[in-house]
């Protein structure tokens, strides 16, 4: 018998049972409300959260001991592996994505039944009765159809492997927060479901949800801008999104996430959206249900296939079970979801956080339809279309460029309404500067339109955002703080507003980015003999053989590598080695190595194409500008996110400053 | 008039900043000198370009590395020579592959279906904003006025010398 298995597979089962108990147990608990049936379906929720991470913990035992009698383990490691890369093994397939979803769902909402439920006597019983059912849904493919704990059927002495293409450092990082985040917009959805069905959709709910909102659109982010990095370092094609089938179902749950965040607010000030915000935490769970159901289903044919499997039908259905449940329980609902006040000013902050929310609606569902779109033709007219990156870029650019726009302008317009002169007042500065730059740049010969306006409407953006700074900095120096302390105070002060603003600042410097690196790349290919010497941009490049590499770890057979030295202004700036990775176990499967050298400007991006035996090499290289940018922009994306997701003092602002003053005036 | 002399400075001065970094990247530059890239080249990139990887998902032709690809790169080269037009060759591999391999979404056929999404999906959107606007012109006047208990709950709120500090 294998105790770890065993371990692990009873864990599941029991985490199912008790999960199932607290769904039964919480429901009955919203309708008679018994106080001691309530505290037992708690207890049994955070007991089934804890099973789960017994499961957890037994698959990494098994992988770190390398027990090849497990057949997920056999399947996906071996003992050559590294063991961080034994660690990156347990979400590498299927059964262990899910094994690592369930985990961290059902920690969260362990979290929030034990942190919130207090918080929300009147719907404690929802609210540990959804989120039981939520995670029981998810432990029924583990339990049943797609257990990490199944016994190889012969006896093997070493495993299969990881997949060439998970060989990397940065599978450490990516799918577990991208995973993560998709798990996470299970909170925000529970807690949403729980207030509805409870009939209580005032501020309340609003007021606890944005914490767990914050989290989870937090982490979604980062895991997409990781694998954005993920594929610009690993995959090797030059870029860091290509629109693929799984990216683009990992991005569809942020946007309802990212339109919450600002709606949210609206609804907290003004009693309004109450059906629109619960409409938004639905789709966000509904994208990342679909998300994991296109992953695992192979609908669509993508670089993350290796994953497939057949619980996809089980999470269609469980979709449609998402999607009903949230329409039945809106319907049932709908006469306490009038809105407290209806009067909004056109020209407020207000009515741009709507516009902002209807226009990362329109992005979702031209998203979504662009990816089931090949699905469709096949079904429908039998010719599988490819929806590839020229669509999107070309639907989506502009929408991107009104996004930036709305931000700049959400930002000046105050809450409520604002009198045409205030209006003026405030742009005139920021419009005035943005015109000169655009006027210079078209004067320095750049001429593509898309480009200027990218680079305008982001200009824009940091110098509405630069201005707030300013103008809270300003503010809290004339208390006598000193420039650093009056803008960091800021942050403490209103860490959600200047946190926010952080991420305004980010997502400007990441546009840039992404419009620079997208319209002004430059590309070689060449076919080159050692010694040769070639030009790419402002760059002289010289090829110098191959080499190759024996002896390499995690399963790496040998290593064939192009030494380029690259010049710029005659000076040697970088020595760049791409190439190609062959592995013992997958000889059919080289993966790419890619030789790159980043600098703030720009980054010189090589890949092999091939090679004969006279060393001839076929290669590709490119300059991409200011890429640098769009990661130095996502850390200060995710700075900004950790500041807003720190909860606000408790205090009001006045009521701190009036003890400052007693305070400092009782010293005088 | 001082505000106006700092605006204008600083607008200078981010100018600077911005492009000048900028500037010296290929930003600026319109493409790559035409010497560096002979047209016949060029021309074979301009086709790749339009198409796609047969078996990668949503990988340009140009970009990829497997076997296939440089055979079609290969065969684009060759029948450039040959005196075919761009548009025989985009037509000779869609006959073999079908429309997928088009990068460019067709406009033509079963494809209008998505473009008709997409517009539909950016008219559905800005027509019920547009609607949710116009709801929120209207109304100020419907609400119901206060009573005169109301009003004398405001006046009190609204007093000063009723505060009670904690």
């Amino acid at each position: 018998m294998n105790t770890t298995a065993t371990v692990g597979a009873a864990a599941v089962l029991t985490a199912l049972g008790t999960a199932g108990f607290a769904a039964v147990g919480g429901l009955f608990v919203a309708r008679t409300g018994n106080q001691r049936l309530l505290s037992a379906s708690v207890r049994a929720f955070t007991l089934s959260s804890g099973f789960v991470v017994l499961a957890a913990a037994s698959l990494l035992t098994a992988l770190l001991r390398d027990d090849f009698s497990i057949a997920y383990v056999a399947n996906v490691s071996s003992v050559d592996l590294e063991t961080p890369m034994k660690v990156a093994a347990f979400y590498s397939s299927q059964a262990g994505s899910l094994l690592y979803w369930a985990t961290v769902m059902s920690v969260l909402l362990a979290a929030l039944v034990v942190m919130v439920g207090p918080r929300m006597a009147w719907a404690a019983g929802q609210l540990v009765g959804i989120s039981g059912l939520v995670v029981t849904a998810f432990l029924v493919p583990l339990a049943f159809m797609a257990s990490p704990f199944r016994l190889s059927e012969t006896l093997l002495v070493d495993g299969q492997g990881l997949n060439p293409l998970l060989v990397d450092r940065g599978m450490l990082v990516h799918p577990p927060m991208l995973l993560g985040g998709l798990a996470s917009t299970a909170a925000p959805f529970v807690l949403g479901a729980a207030a509805l069905a409870a009939g209580r959709v005032d501020g309340a709910w609003i007021r606890l949800v944005r914490p767990w909102a914050v989290f989870g659109w937090l982490v979604l982010s980062v895991g997409n801008v990781l694998g954005g990095w993920w594929a610009y370092t690993v995959l090797g094609w030059g870029g860091y999104w290509g629109w693929d089938p799984v990216e683009n179902s990992s991005l569809l749950p942020l946007l309802p996430l990212t339109a919450l965040l600002h709606s949210t607010m609206v609804q907290e000030r003004r009693g309004m959206l109450k059906l629109w915000n619960l409409g938004l935490v639905f789709t966000a769970f509904a994208l990342a249900v679909f998300g994991t159901f296109n992953v695992r289903s192979g609908l669509v044919t993508s670089v993350h296939s290796f994953a497939q499997s057949s619980v996809g039908p089980y999470f269609l259905v469980l979709l449609a079970l998402t999607l009903v449940g949230s329409i039945a329980l809106l319907i049932w609902r709908a006469p306490q979801l009038r809105a407290d006040s209806d009067f909004v000013s056109l020209v407020s902050r207000d009515a741009v956080m709507v516009v902002n929310n209807y226009v990362l609606l329109a992005i979702a569902l031209i998203v979504l339809g662009g990816t089931l779109f090949p699905v469709f033709s096949e079904l429908i007219d039998d010719s599988r279309i490819t929806v590839g990156p020229a669509f999107y870029n070309r639907v989506v650019g502009p929408l991107l460029i009104a996004l930036l726009i709305l931000t700049a302008l959400g930002t000046l317009l105050p809450w409520r309404r604002a009198a045409g002169q205030t209006v003026l007042a405030r742009s005139r500065d920021p419009m005035l500067v943005t015109l000169v730059l655009v006027g210079a740049l078209f004067a320095l010969g750049m001429r593509d339109p898309f480009a200027l306006a990218g680079i305008a409407s982001a200009a824009l953006v940091l110098l509405v955002t630069a201005r707030e700074f300013f103008l809270g900095a300003r503010a809290a120096q004339r208390g006598g703080a000193p420039v650093a302390t009056a803008v960091l105070g800021l942050f403490d002060r209103d860490p959600r507003r200047y946190g926010g603003y952080m991420v305004h600042i980010a997502f400007a410097v990441m546009a840039i980015a992404v419009v620079s690196s997208h319209v002004y790349q430059q590309r070689v290919r060449v076919s080159v003999a050692p010694g040769d010497v070639f030009e790419v941009g402002a760059y002289t490049v010289t090829y110098g053989g191959l080499l190759e590499r024996r002896g390499l770890a995690n399963g790496i057979e040998s290593e064939v590598v192009a030494a380029l030295r690259v010049f710029r202004d005659g000076r040697e700036v970088a020595t760049i080695e791409p190439g190609r990775r062959f592995f013992s176990r997958y000889p059919g499967q080289p993966s790419a190595v890619v030789g790159l050298h980043t600098s703030l400007r720009e980054d010189v991006y090589a890949f092999v194409e091939g090679w004969d035996d006279t060393q001839r090499a076929q290669l590709q290289v490119m300059v991409n500008p200011l890429v640098a940018w769009l990661w130095i922009g996502a850390a200060f994306y995710a700075a900004g996110g950790v500041i807003a997701f720190l909860p606000t003092r408790a205090t009001s602002p006045r009521t701190r400053e009036a003890v400052a003053a007693a305070v400092s005036g009782a010293g005088t | 008039m001082m505000m106006r002399i700092a605006i204008a400075t600083a607008a200078v001065l981010v100018t600077l900043v911005l492009a000048g970094p900028l500037g010296a990247t290929s930003l600026l530059r319109p493409g790559q000198p035409a010497s560096q890239v002979p047209p016949a080249e060029a021309r074979a990139i301009a086709v790749e370009q339009q198409l796609l990887c047969p078996q990668c998902t949503n990988k340009r032709l140009d970009t990829c590395e497997i076997e296939i690809c440089q055979d079609m790169r290969r065969d684009i080269r060759a029948r450039l020579d040959r005196g075919e037009s761009e548009q025989d060759i985009l037509r000779f591999f869609a006959g073999r592959y079908g429309d997928r391999i088009l990068a460019a979404l067709p406009t033509s056929g079963f494809p209008l279906w998505l473009w008709g999404w997409t517009l539909l999906s950016v008219l559905a959107v800005s027509i019920s904003g547009l609607a949710w606007l116009r709801r929120q012109r209207r109304p100020a006047a419907e609400a119901p006025a206060l009573g005169d208990a109301e009003e004398r709950w405001l006046s009190q709120l609204a007093d000063p010398s009723n505060a009670r500090e904690g």
